[in-house]
């Protein structure tokens, strides 16, 4: 098997991209038989203390209304962390998801096997677009990589 | 012949961020004697197929919509209606008509949970513009039920809801995502369906008309003189309630968790207490207005936890 590139790109993220999705589209030529997709995204963590105490008390002021000061150990929530996860379809059809907290993510879809997440199936030629959903994003940047890469016999 | 049976209606597996496999989901329920499942994954239907070969445990096919402004079950849905990602704060009307349309059915989970970032998504922001095709709402959100706060928030608001005459059920959801560190073992969702044996059809027709029963331990429902359980209608006038609390499950699920079943609370709109007695009494008799809506709350101790719900019934409503 051959492997062809079919998409390389980097996306650089800051907080005003939280919970909004940014696309990315790649063509699939005719032969591909799997898809290989390879996803990383850094930091995915908050480090700083002080900051991650302030976005907590917002979140809890927010949302937990009078009971927010019940809440008196924030370690629990600790570390923050960022969410962008990925989402697959073909030609407008869903052909799965990966909703999880890795940060480092291989997946492989073909009309034989899917990774977990994603729906094994024909791997039809056209336009393809891989989402990034951010979840949150908690550091003042983030950055992900992507590499879409097709399989074609010899 | 219809039976109470007892489900999780909330569960993740490895196909988003579960540690379970399909497999081990299964046997897990089965080893909690759930005779039924939802497979309610995050943002994805991968999973289904795994849960065809297998007869230990009737499954009923999901998906949790996990978007940027709250987490919507949809059960039984004959194709996925997707686009979750690009809900916008303003976008889910048009999603719940679609999958209503599509005979799915539609539920709020953890309404009042945290949100971004602690819980991504987590509480619900989307104002509903049709509560009437919103068929269930999770009033009991993980394994330990009391102790969290939302859950009484979830109730409260679920109250108000009936309140405007909407009839949603009451549903316990585990939000289930891994063997480990779990308690309350016997907490679930009690379903009545008809048959000698739960189906997928089974579950589902259970929710859309409200046949739930919600606990932490005892299935605990009850029954007008005519047969009539929660989600059903009644006439107005008096009825004789026979209330049932059956600890089998409890007993083989949990043998050494403690419970004392101390006081029911007949609870009407406003959440009003109307009639509270004791938990020995198998009968209740009562005059039921019309237009209002009742359930039944199981009060009282478990383990070391003084005054606490137990169990509630889903509503009847008083044509």
């Amino acid at each position: 098997m051959n492997k062809i590139k079919l998409q390389e790109i980097t996306l650089f993220l800051d907080k005003s991209d939280e919970k909004t999705s940014r696309f990315v589209p790649f063509n699939v030529p005719e032969g591909v038989e799997k898809l290989c997709i390879t996803y990383s995204y850094t930091p995915k963590i908050l480090e700083n203390e002080e900051k991650s105490i302030e976005l907590i008390k917002e979140n809890l002021i927010r949302d937990a209304g009078d009971t927010w000061t019940e809440y008196t150990d924030y370690s629990e929530f600790m570390p923050l962390k960022n969410l962008v996860t990925l989402s697959l379809t073909d030609g407008g059809i869903f052909r799965g998801a990966a909703h999880r907290q890795a940060d480092r993510q291989y997946h492989e879809i073909s009309s034989t096997y899917a990774s977990p997440g994603f729906l094994k199936g024909e791997i039809r030629s056209g336009q393809w677009v891989l989402c990034l959903d951010v979840h949150a994003l908690v550091t003042d940047h983030c950055v992900c990589m992507i590499k879409v890469e097709g399989e074609v016999s010899e | 012949m219809k039976k109470w049976y007892p489900c999780e209606l909330h569960c993740h597996t490895l196909h988003s961020d579960g540690s379970f496999t399909v497999g081990e989901l299964i046997s897990a329920a089965k080893e909690r004697k759930l005779a039924g499942i939802c497979l309610t994954d995050h943002n994805t239907v991968s999973g289904w197929e795994e849960t065809d070969n297998q007869s230990d445990v009737t499954v009923l096919k999901g998906i949790e919509y996990t978007t940027y402004h709250g987490h919507m079950l949809s059960l039984g849905m004959n194709q996925l209606i997707n686009n979750y990602n690009c809900f916008g704060i303003k976008d889910i009307n048009y999603t719940i008509a679609q999958i209503r349309k599509d005979g799915g059915l539609v539920g709020i989970a953890h309404p009042f949970q945290l949100g971004t970032p602690i819980c991504t998504g987590g509480h619900w922001d989307y104002k509903i513009a049709r509560w009437e095709y919103v068929n269930y709402i999770e009033i009991f959100s993980e394994g330990c039920p009391y102790l969290n706060t939302a859950n009484k928030k979830a109730r409260e608001f679920w109250h108000s809801l009936l309140d405007m005459s909407y009839r949603i059920a009451p549903s316990m959801g585990r939000d289930w995502h891994r063997t480990a560190g779990n308690v309350n073992l016997a907490a679930c969702t009690y379903l009545y369906c008809e048959g000698e044996e739960l189906t997928a059809g089974g579950m589902k027709e259970a929710i859309e008309k409200g046949h739930t029963a919600i606990t932490t331990g005892p299935l605990f429902t009850f029954f007008t003189e005519e047969g009539c359980t929660a989600g059903d209608e009644i006439y107005p006038g008096f009825h004789t309630l026979s209330i049932i609390i059956d600890t089998e499950r409890q007993k083989e699920t949990v043998p050494d968790q403690h419970f004392d079943f101390k006081t029911i609370r007949l609870v009407s709109n406003g959440g009003k207490t109307v009639k509270e007695f004791p938990a020995t009494e198998k009968e209740l008799t009562f005059i039921f207005e019309k237009g209002q809506w009742y359930s039944l709350e199981l009060w009282g101790d478990i383990d070391e936890r003084t005054d606490t719900l137990l169990a509630f019934t889903g509503a009847v409503y008083v044509s």
